[in-house]
């Protein structure tokens, strides 16, 4: 005797696809209020006003990559600081995570982070202070897909 | 009820646990100078570095977790010389974590922590400290 699973697969997989869809909204909007949070910084002295232009936060997920920001992103620090935009992120789609990356699109984001003991840093400080509520971000998200 | 840490005795706490508590006496053993070689971060100044290797602090966020609890980030900058390699660094580290875990810190205000967490960054160095390599060892305080 054989059972024929084909329908509780497929409702799985769309479930899977809405939870995901939910998440990576939800989300977004944590990933908003970390990029404005990360872009109001004064950790340092904006000499060409590139690590500000290019700070992004983005969602990457099988929904989307991310790579339309980051590479914008990478651009505006060009725009400021020519020859030093750099896309610092490089994360790939997988089906089972949705990652918010925090970035600043420069080749010195990496030393403003560590230099005289982080004097400097803001990226992995801001992630430190709202990573917290990412949780709530993204069941807010799901919630909100589930009950449509 | 919320836990209301007192961020300034729980920074001082978490310092003294290396400058002057008993449970830190063997990694001021493996620092350039004892005691002289720990300080805060903000006390970090390329002219006058302390006896290598040496620890630096600083205190980082202090977020709210769901309105229930607070998690307190602390960074210990290990540095060394570049011709020591990272070898005593990455000794340091184990150093410090027996440290920390020899005896639970005494809580400012709302009872103990809850847990604590400690992890090693990447090595990296730092051309606007002379040059000097270094490691940034997170320590995570919850309440």
């Amino acid at each position: 005797m054989t059972t024929d699973f084909s329908q509780p697969y497929t409702w799985l997989d769309s479930v899977e696809q809405r939870v995901t869809r939910g998440a990576h909204h939800g989300l977004s909007t944590g990933a908003n209020v970390i990029a404005q949070a990360a872009q109001q910084t004064g950790a340092y002295n904006d000499d060409t006003g590139a690590t500000r232009a290019s700070t992004v936060a983005v969602v990457i997920s099988t929904i989307d990559d991310g790579s339309g920001t980051l590479s914008a992103a990478a651009s505006a620090a060009d725009a400021h600081n020519p020859g030093h935009g750099q896309n610092n992120v490089s994360i790939s789609p997988s089906a089972d995570r949705v990652v918010v990356a925090l970035t600043s699109q420069t080749d010195y984001a990496g030393f403003l982070e560590t230099t005289r003991a982080g004097r400097n840093a803001f990226i992995q400080p801001t992630m430190q202070q709202f990573q917290g509520q990412l949780g709530q971000y993204a069941a807010s998200g799901v919630k909100q897909e589930i009950e449509a | 009820m919320i836990p209301t840490p007192n961020i300034a005795v729980l920074t001082a706490t978490v310092y003294s646990r290396l400058k002057t508590d008993t449970e830190g006496a063997s990694v001021r053993a493996a620092l350039g100078a004892g005691a002289s070689s720990i300080l805060h971060a903000g006390d970090l100044d390329a002219a006058t570095l302390p006896a290598r290797p040496f620890v630096a602090l600083r205190r980082g966020p202090v977020p709210t977790v769901n309105r229930s609890e607070w998690r307190a980030y602390f960074t210990w900058w290990l540095y060394d010389s570049p011709e020591q390699g990272y070898y005593r660094l990455d000794s340091l580290i184990r150093l410090i974590g027996q440290a920390y875990a020899a005896r639970d810190l005494s809580a400012p205000v709302d009872g103990a922590p809850s847990w604590i967490e400690l992890s090693a960054g990447q090595q990296g160095q730092d051309a606007k400290l002379n040059s000097l390599l270094f490691v940034p060892l997170t320590l995570v305080v919850s309440f």
